[in-house]
């Protein structure tokens, strides 16, 4: 019951997500068909293409024209390539996924012992660097990062390549994640040619969440380490270890879990730039260039898709928060 | 626990805690408050001893000392003595230091907050005990935390510990979490893991205050029950004087880091001699509720405390004196008070 009362939630979110982008980028100031046919096109031209594309109807009966089209699977096609953009965005989704996974995994696997660290030695040195680089990272500007990496890295040490996301041919299709397509092929050439690929965007695309975990973990430690129940702990004796891994750990991931919902939709944000920089062929860059070509179902498809991810992924960080504390769980 | 009971080095017939002369500090950012400034206090084995005083005297201090839960630093001690079970803590390395606190129960003040909200009741008697066992090395807690018949046999005497605080459906609790417990069996259930090493002393530090006035009374006979029948000492402390009548053999009253006088309860609460004490007897209300009101003035600033005898500026009875720290003497047998109103040079 309450999970069917999320779904309707969730269809609800993107309907209204729908609306408001489909209005929107059809009221700001733009010109999609000039940009589409170029500046050479006649008059009969544009306005046979904007029969086409049915922009002459009214916006409402041009929405719900829309609406029908999403129930049959279909986005509508793009301007920049004319394909149906439901069928581009299943191409680029998974190179995105790829990087933004990778950037989140590196994020939890550095950010969160940094901030156990930085809470149990309070005021070491790791406390010290974590807390500036807390300060910092989350300011750090992505693309200046991005183009120190590629000077750095690529360019002058020519450890890793500059754009793209394979050189070689791409594994045998299967998720589409290229790292787990090669292994589950067996493809190892394949696999190191797209890791060395992913290394520096998602280096770039981690900075910031990387600070945000490592402090927010840093901040729910010294809160779970200032309750009564640790001092109950040590009073009877229990150690430090299992006090600190076992009981205070598994509150503070708790309210971090949340966090990393709130992370995931920043980061296909900042997935905007990165892949633009890095010439990634994900579909973050085709909505930037969606952006800039004015394509209005491309624009609005994107934002559905990116919408569509953020709900499942805000769902399934909530079921899990509630998992794992019964002081929710109990309450149900 | 069979093979856990004896313990070698903890000796039967010593005081179980001696306090001497304790001096301690806190240095804060604010500056250097000198809260402690001459606790002596003792505790005989199977004595239960009460330690009462206003809010903000050092009685949670005391208590955080012997626990060994207090923060050093901030806190320092300056000067005198601690010893428990015979044993100088001084010089005692601190892996020793802590063997001994499955010697000590400890009864918290807010049983809400001590339980973990994430755990089961079971979990967490489990843990304590498989800890117990594990000879305070990591790897063999692990090995025994995942063997099957150590977690059973733990997890029966979890339900055998209930039992032992009238528990009457033990497996129903050792299932729950803590919020689907009620105050008054979140107590118990503290009094059990309290337990749940093998105690020679419980220290419980206001262990009624957050819970209604009915449940009180049963927790405070609960505990004199489970106290006597174990046979356990006890340190009570309390702002409730009839409480400590009840319970505690003997009292210490505490006034700002000084315990100021002490004996017998029963002559003590009916015959004070320190002016402070008997302040405190005067303020107990008639009816129910509330903590002493009718001695003026409160507890100095520790960043800059009086002279002397830290009560002097609030009492009635000061004089010239008083600038000066008046040394403890034993005015009856087993009653002891430092005041300058009594000893050989009183006037
Ligand atoms: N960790 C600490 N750092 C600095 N000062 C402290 C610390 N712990 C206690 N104090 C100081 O010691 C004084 C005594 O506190 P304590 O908690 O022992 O009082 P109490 O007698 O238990 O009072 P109550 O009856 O309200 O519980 C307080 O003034 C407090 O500021
Ligand atoms: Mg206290």
């Amino acid at each position: 019951m309450r999970f069917l009362r999320r779904v309707l939630n969730m269809l609800v979110v993107l309907l209204f997500v729908s609306l408001l982008m489909f209005v929107l980028v059809r009221v700001l100031p733009g010109d999609p068909v000039g940009a589409a046919l170029g500046d050479g096109a006649t008059k009969e031209q544009v306005e046979k293409f904007r029969v086409q594309m049915g922009m002459d109807k009214p916006l409402q009966v041009q929405y719900l024209a829309y609406l029908r089209g999403l129930l049959d699977g279909n986005f509508g096609v793009s301007l920049m390539e004319p394909r149906d953009v439901g069928t581009i965005v299943r191409e680029r989704l998974p190179a995105t996924l790829e990087l933004v996974l990778c950037s989140l995994a590196l994020a939890i696997v550095v950010g969160v012992p940094l901030g156990i660290l930085a809470a149990t030695h309070r005021n070491g040195p790791v406390d010290q660097a974590s807390r500036l680089w807390s300060l910092t990272g989350v300011s750090f500007p992505n693309f200046w990062a991005a183009l120190m990496l590629q000077l750095v890295l690529g360019a002058a040490l020519s450890l890793v390549p500059i754009t793209g996301r394979i050189t070689g041919p791409p594994p045998e299709h299967i998720t589409g994640l290229y790292l787990v397509d090669a292994l589950l092929s067996g493809n190892f050439k394949a696999m190191g040619d797209a890791a060395r690929h992913l290394i520096t965007p998602t280096i770039v695309l981690a900075v910031g969440p990387l600070a945000q975990i490592t402090s927010m973990i840093r901040s729910s430690m010294l809160d779970e380490l200032a309750k009564p129940y640790v001092g109950f702990s040590q009073a009877v004796g229990m150690p430090r270890f299992l006090i600190n891994y076992k009981y205070v750990l598994r509150n503070a991931f708790s309210s971090t879990l949340t966090l990393i919902g709130f992370l995931f939709p920043l980061m296909i944000g900042g997935a905007f730039v990165v892949e633009k920089v890095f010439a990634w062929p994900g579909v973050a860059r085709f909505g930037a260039d969606a952006i800039l070509a004015n394509d209005y179902n491309a624009i609005v498809g994107v934002t559905l898709v990116i919408c569509l991810f953020v709900v499942v992924v805000n769902f399934v960080t909530e079921e899990l928060y509630v998992a794992l504390d019964p002081r929710i769980r109990l309450e149900r | 626990m069979p093979d856990s009971l004896s313990f070698p080095s903890v000796s039967v017939q010593a005081p179980v805690v001696r306090l001497n002369g304790l001096r301690m500090d806190f240095h804060t950012g604010d500056g250097v408050e000198q809260v402690i400034k001459d606790v002596t206090l003792r505790i005989d084995p199977g004595e239960i001893v009460g330690l009462v005083g206003e809010s903000g005297c050092g009685k949670s201090v005391t208590a955080k000392l012997l626990l060994g839960i207090l923060p050093m630093p901030p806190a320092v001690v300056k000067a005198g003595s601690i010893e428990m079970f015979g044993r100088d803590l001084a010089g005692l390395p601190s892996g020793e230091r802590e063997a001994l606190k499955k010697f000590v129960a400890y009864v918290p003040q807010d049983p809400s907050a001590v339980l973990n909200p994430s755990f089961t009741i079971a979990t967490q008697m489990i843990d304590m005990i498989v800890w117990y066992e594990s000879d305070r090395k990591l790897a063999t807690y692990f090995r025994k935390r995942h063997t099957r018949t150590v977690v059973s046999r733990a997890r029966d005497h979890a339900a055998h510990l209930l039992e032992k605080v009238y528990i009457a459906d033990p497996e129903q609790v050792l299932r729950r979490y803590p919020v689907q417990l009620s105050g008054g069996m979140r107590q118990r259930v503290l009094l059990a893991m309290a337990l749940s090493g093998s105690p020679q002393l419980m220290i419980a530090d206001e262990p009624t205050t957050a819970l209604d006035v009915t449940v009180q009374k049963r927790t405070i006979d609960l505990l004199k029950d489970l106290v006597e029948r174990e046979g356990l000492a006890g340190l009570y402390i309390t702002h409730d004087l009839g409480v400590a009548r009840e319970i505690c053999a003997r009292t210490y009253v505490m006034y700002a880091g000084t315990t100021v006088e002490n004996g017998p309860t029963g002559p003590l609460l009916d015959a004070p001699l320190h002016p402070y004490t008997r302040g405190l007897v005067e303020a107990i209300p008639s009816l129910e509720g509330g903590l002493p009101r009718t001695i003026p003035g409160q507890v100095p600033d520790y960043l800059a405390p009086p002279r002397g005898c830290r009560f002097a500026p609030r009492c009635p009875e000061a004089f010239e004196r008083c600038r000066e720290t008046p040394e403890r003497v034993e005015q009856a047998p087993g009653r002891q008070v430092a005041c300058w109103l009594y000893g050989k040079e009183a006037a």
